[in-house]
């Protein structure tokens, strides 16, 4: 393998990571701050996909114009599931929330295979196929947007986190849930917000992801599956853990399939997985959020 | 240090003291064992359940070749939900990835036979073993980890483990599948029945009957000694257990890999019993979850859960799922979902303790005791 092809591999690795941080990045904020493993936060970035498709298709609607419809529909559809079911049970053992995410996973799954068939569908939009040539580098200008929405979207929940007065509340009730509740923060409310978001955010990751890959109703499990690698790369609840997180395993990805072959590109995302919670349980920039 | 405890049941009645002869007064005395647990501390148990084997074992020579395939399959299920009872249930340690084993122990036991011809039994040792490596291999660092990085861990490797099948074409040829030729049934089995089809039939609805009647008696072995004990310590709490002596990523591992067995036996049955298998089959995750939802829903960390979950969830599922075919999934997402929110300990636990009456005041607090 000459270095070039593994330059352009490094750098496909980067572009795919930004779709990786951006589906973690909810992902990895409900974790931290309800404690909650969201198995069907892949169930929400297909929803955000077909949101997405549907508008291109039938109201022609492009797709980064299309995006924030699909954030909205998905930041109601986590509010009400948070505030209705979720909520229920919030506080068991994490466990019992874990299945309960799973099952819901099923159904929403299910649902869009009943609804859409188990066709795989793409977004050809105008800019497809195209992209700016960097010397001996081809960078498509879909995936260059994907990257650059990514690293806006970790900045902006970085920034309404540190300087909002809600932001605050939400760090608040991840720090001490019985203290946050006792300086008068309405945490059902906090909590249904948290979920809301990190859905939307799952939704913008979807939207990107239709223009840039191939979608189907089950597309989910394996994003679910990257989030979490991407989290425990990153370390809890860190937002910029799940950009970096992302990045590391988009890269490892391209490259590993550049040299072992692409039927292996899943498995070795997942085999970092387990390379990393043995050598260094907190993540990559290492600050333990929960246990 | 944990002690093996005795199950909490009155010694025999033989063993005891005069008893006329030197009754304490009525306020002092324990509490004489009743009939239902003296006949169950005694051999009663036992023969019911040998009978109700042998009851279960003449089935297949009067029922249909359907109803047959599936107590089957059932059995199958169960036998991999109370192996998961292991871990998932004693332990707290959900694992998501368990059909990991039965994967393995399906394609060791294909390979060997198709490769190396290897006989039938053997082929199943070799399933188990691998399939036990594995769990040794990859159990250490991540049950070195709290549960829900187990769980998602365990999730990947299956996922991982299904790719290597489908991607590693020269050793397990792929997607293709691997095609299992039948075992030669005993002879004397091929005449009581007329054919070897027939033969065949019963021969593993009896392998998977015997395989889940082991795994029962199994779990029930490790529930009541040491391990049992110091694995319900660790769900209940791991740094309490560790502070009392539990060696917690030992007992851990020691569960996960006992855990790992009967699902790699059920795996190579499975594959010489159905002839045929293919990656996306024998890693299906489905396996993974039916184990989940066939132990949450009959009770978890309970010998029959599994037992009363599967029957329960096959026998609904196989009614609903001739009108619903498409809606399957959604169908065990929605018991999984109603399961979780209203009978977290299982069906079991509704009638363990006697009959309650239900009051609208305590499903009120059920309800509201884990929200915000």
């Amino acid at each position: 393998m000459d270095g070039g092809l593994l330059a352009q591999a490094v750098l496909n690795g980067l572009l795919l990571g930004g779709i990786y941080a951006l589906v973690a990045l909810g992902f990895s904020l409900v974790w931290g701050v309800m404690n909650v493993i969201n198995v069907s936060h892949g169930a929400f970035v297909m929803l955000g996909a077909f949101t997405t498709y549907w508008l291109f298709v039938r109201v022609g609607l492009d797709p980064f114009l299309g995006a924030p419809v699909a954030m909205a529909l998905m930041f109601v559809l986590g509010y009400l599931l948070q505030k209705y079911v979720i909520n229920l049970i919030v506080r068991a053992p994490m466990f019992m929330t874990l299945i309960l995410t799973f099952g819901i996973n099923l159904v929403i799954v299910n649902l869009g295979i009943v609804a859409w068939t188990g066709d795989v569908r793409s977004i050809t939009t105008g800019l497809s196929g195209q992209g700016v040539v960097l010397g001996p580098f081809v960078v498509p200008y879909v995936r260059a947007a994907t990257l650059l929405i990514a690293l806006l979207a970790t900045t902006a929940l970085f920034v309404f986190m540190d300087r909002t007065r809600t932001g605050s509340a939400i760090r608040a009730t991840r720090m001490d849930l019985l203290a946050a509740e006792g300086v008068g923060i309405r945490i059902d409310r906090i909590y249904a917000l948290t979920f809301a978001i990190g859905a939307a955010l799952a939704g913008l990751a979807g939207a990107l992801i239709s223009v840039t890959l191939p979608i189907t109703p089950f597309m989910g499990f394996t994003y679910t599956g990257k989030a979490f690698v991407v989290t425990a790369l990153g370390g809890l609840g860190n937002m910029a853990g799940a950009l970096v997180g992302g990045l590391v395993l988009g890269v490892a990805e391209t490259v590993g399939a550049a040299l072992l072959g692409p039927g292996y590109q899943d498995a070795i995302g997942y085999a970092l997985l387990v390379l990393i919670l043995v050598l260094r349980p907190s993540g990559l920039l290492g600050r333990v959020g929960y246990a | 240090m944990l002690r093996r405890q005795r199950p909490a049941v009155s010694p025999p009645a033989a063993e005891q003291p005069d008893a006329e002869a030197v009754r304490p007064p009525a306020a002092l005395a324990a509490p004489a064992p009743s009939w239902g647990e003296r006949l169950r501390a005694g051999p009663v148990p036992w023969i019911l359940a040998a009978g109700a084997v042998a009851l279960l074992l003449t089935v297949p020579l009067w029922a249909s070749g359907y109803q047959v395939k599936f107590l089957t399959e059932l059995y199958m299920l169960i036998t991999m939900a109370a192996a998961w009872n292991l871990i998932g249930g004693l332990a707290g340690y959900a694992s998501f990835g368990h059909v990991a084993f039965f994967g393995l122990g399906a394609y060791t036991s294909a390979l060997t036979i198709v490769r190396l011809g290897w006989p039938f039994p053997l082929s199943l040792l070799a399933g188990t073993l691998v399939a036990l490596g594995f769990a040794l291999l990859v159990g250490w660092p991540i049950l070195r980890l709290r549960g829900h990085y187990f769980a998602i861990a365990t999730f990947g490797l299956a996922e991982a483990l299904r790719q290597v099948a489908m991607a590693a074409s020269a050793i397990t040829e792929g997607g293709k599948g691997v095609n299992v030729p039948a075992v030669p049934p005993p002879p004397v089995l091929r005449e009581l029945l007329g054919s070897s089809v027939a033969a065949n039939r019963l021969l593993f609805y009896a392998l998977m009957l015997v395989l889940l009647g082991a795994t029962l008696l199994v779990w029930r072995w490790v529930s009541r000694g040491r391990l049992g004990y110091g694995l319900r310590a660790i769900r209940a709490d791991e740094d309490a257990a560790a502070t009392l002596g539990v060696d917690c990523t030992r007992y851990k591992l020691a569960a996960f890999a006992l855990s790992a067995v009967p699902p790699a036996l059920a795996g190579g049955l499975y594959a010489s019993w159905i002839n045929y298998i293919d990656p996306v089959t024998v890693f299906n995750v489905d396996y993974s979850v039916s184990m989940v939802i066939m132990t949450l829903l009959g009770g978890a960390g309970l010998l029959w859960g599994p037992v009363v979950g599967g029957v329960l969830l096959q026998v609904i599922s196989e009614t609903l799922w001739g009108q619903f075919l498409e809606l399957h999934t959604a169908f065990l997402g929605t018991v999984l979902v109603l399961t979780v929110l209203f009978l977290p300990r299982g069906v079991l636990a509704l009638v363990r303790g006697g009959p309650r009456r239900p009051s609208l005041a305590a499903l009120r607090q059920h309800l509201w005791r884990y929200s915000v």
